[in-house]
């Protein structure tokens, strides 16, 4: 897979909140979104997701424009924001909700994906008892669950213990051997630059590209 | 993914919501104002009778008419604005939940969007449908006649003799008292649900409040709400409104509405709650 944004800008109530931004994105690589609150991580993610629509410029997957030829990328997981699910069902049965309705992923690999991050598979507790780590952990179970071809990640490791960052950054790292491309916006230097593979600064709307493994 | 899945989704989540507890007290209102009217009266409302009763409104205020004379029709307000309201929030809500994850999943933002009016549709369906039960609820208590048939008695005791002791067909009656009460609030509700997605779901509502009080006072056919007043329909009075005009212009709204707020949703930004 391969992304190409080109001078996609973004403008919303005569904010710009994305300006001139510029990337070309690879499959199997992490890719770091560095920059304070408010830069403009989330909407980078965002419209790489197709959830927003450039005010100029665009977004191409494959060489298929984001918007024109296609509403979103074809095969993606994100978790943007905080994660959100439906609060009366299990942790199991919420992914098990999301899964059917695409109906690539069965019961078993939704159980081992949940492991993987974790999340007991048979626990018993609805989402709404769900602490704010696990309900991160499951955000990021959603994510992956399909094993996509594109992965956005937006702060995973809020609210995690460093047992759990350590092994949400194991994830992505088996992830990115999979041939997945994730995108990863995360505020903490310290887990970012050492398990991305290249680290884009984003600063009021502008992205600059920075290290590069 | 297709429709069908997405449209399960919505009913299995966005259906049967806590609120819905809400209908049968607003039903009740207009219920037990009718069991008083017909007990002072001496007869006895049929089914037909309640559910008309729930959707009578009131007959044209002409410009000879002092504000002194004409009752303002507040339960019929209650009642429809009570299913604008229960349906106003889910799409959006659903969009700050699980929506973002479904719709991506989904690929196509059309389809995700019609799946929400196919639900708006259905939501209104439970709504009259439990109208319907608490008016079966109050026809069994008091002994009337659960069926569609609405005696002359009753209907001039309720209609204030506005009917001129007509009787009413069986099928005339489920037009008057569902049907098209039933249509008239699902084409105002997809309105608002379309036009959430340029301003937000307070302002819609209020939009959807105005064009009801505006019915009250004109009875124009082309207002909608004057379709989901029973007693303004030309099968009562005479120069009322059209049944047959008044059920294609509501198709035409919900047809119309579907077709632009898909084609807008389409060009639309999803935002997260925080934006």
């Amino acid at each position: 897979m391969k992304i190409d944004i080109t001078h996609a800008t973004k403008e919303i109530g005569g904010s710009i909140l994305l300006d001139d931004v510029t990337l070309t994105l690879q499959s199997g690589r992490i890719y770091g979104l560095q920059g304070p609150n408010g830069s403009g991580k989330t909407m980078l993610l965002r419209l790489i997701a197709g959830l927003i629509r450039p005010s100029s410029g665009s977004v191409a997957i494959d060489g298929k424009k984001l918007g024109a030829d296609m509403d979103f990328p074809p095969s993606v997981g994100l978790l943007i924001e905080n994660p959100a699910f439906l609060p009366n069902n299990t942790g199991l049965k919420n992914l098990e909700l999301l899964a059917s309705l695409k109906g690539t992923t069965d019961s078993g690999q939704i159980r081992r994906t949940l492991s993987r991050t974790g999340l007991d598979p048979d626990d018993p507790r609805k989402v709404r008892k769900y602490s704010l780590g696990m309900k991160q952990r499951l955000g990021v179970a959603a994510a992956i669950m399909e094993q996509p071809d594109l992965i956005l990640l937006d702060e995973p490791t809020n609210a995690l213990d460093d047992k759990g960052i350590a092994c949400i950054c194991d994830i992505l790292r088996q992830e990115r051997e999979r041939g997945a491309l994730i995108v990863l916006a995360c505020h903490d230097a310290e887990i970012l630059y050492p398990l991305s593979d290249e680290v884009i600064k984003v600063c009021d709307g502008r992205v600059e590209r920075g290290q590069m493994k | 993914m297709n429709l069908t899945k997405l449209i399960r989704h919505d009913l299995q989540c966005g259906l049967f919501r806590l609120r819905c507890l809400l209908v049968p007290p607003l039903a009740a209102l207009p219920c037990l104002l009718c069991l008083r009217i017909t007990d002072s009266a001496g007869c006895k409302s049929s089914w037909a009778g309640y559910m008309m009763y729930c959707f009578m409104g009131i007959e044209p205020i002409s410009v000879q008419d002092t504000m002194e004379k004409a009752q303002f029709p507040i339960l019929w307000l209650i009642l429809i604005i009570g299913c604008l309201y229960l349906h106003l929030d889910y799409p959006l809500n659903d969009l700050s939940l699980t929506g973002q994850q479904i719709i991506v999943r989904s690929g196509n933002r059309r389809n995700w969007y019609l799946a929400k009016c196919v639900w708006n549709l259905c939501a209104c369906g439970l709504y009259f449908l439990m109208v319907s039960l608490t008016a079966s609820l109050f026809t069994v208590l008091t002994g009337g006649d659960l069926s569609l048939n609405c005696d002359a008695a009753a209907l001039k005791v309720l209609y204030l003799g506005e009917t001129g002791g007509k009787t009413l067909p069986p099928l005339t009656a489920l037009l008057l008292s569902l049907i098209l009460p039933y249509l008239t609030v699902s084409a105002i509700s997809l309105l608002q649900m379309t036009l959430c997605l340029i301003m937000k779901p307070i302002f819609c509502f209020l939009i959807g409040i105005i064009l009801l009080l505006l019915s009250v006072y004109w009875d124009s056919p082309l207002i909608l709400g004057n379709g989901a007043m029973g007693i303004r329909s030309s099968l009562l009075i005479s120069g009322g409104v059209a049944p047959g005009p008044a059920a294609e212009e509501c198709c035409l709204i919900i047809i119309l509405c579907m077709a632009i707020g898909s084609w807008m949703f389409k060009r639309s930004d999803i935002l997260g709650a925080r934006d």
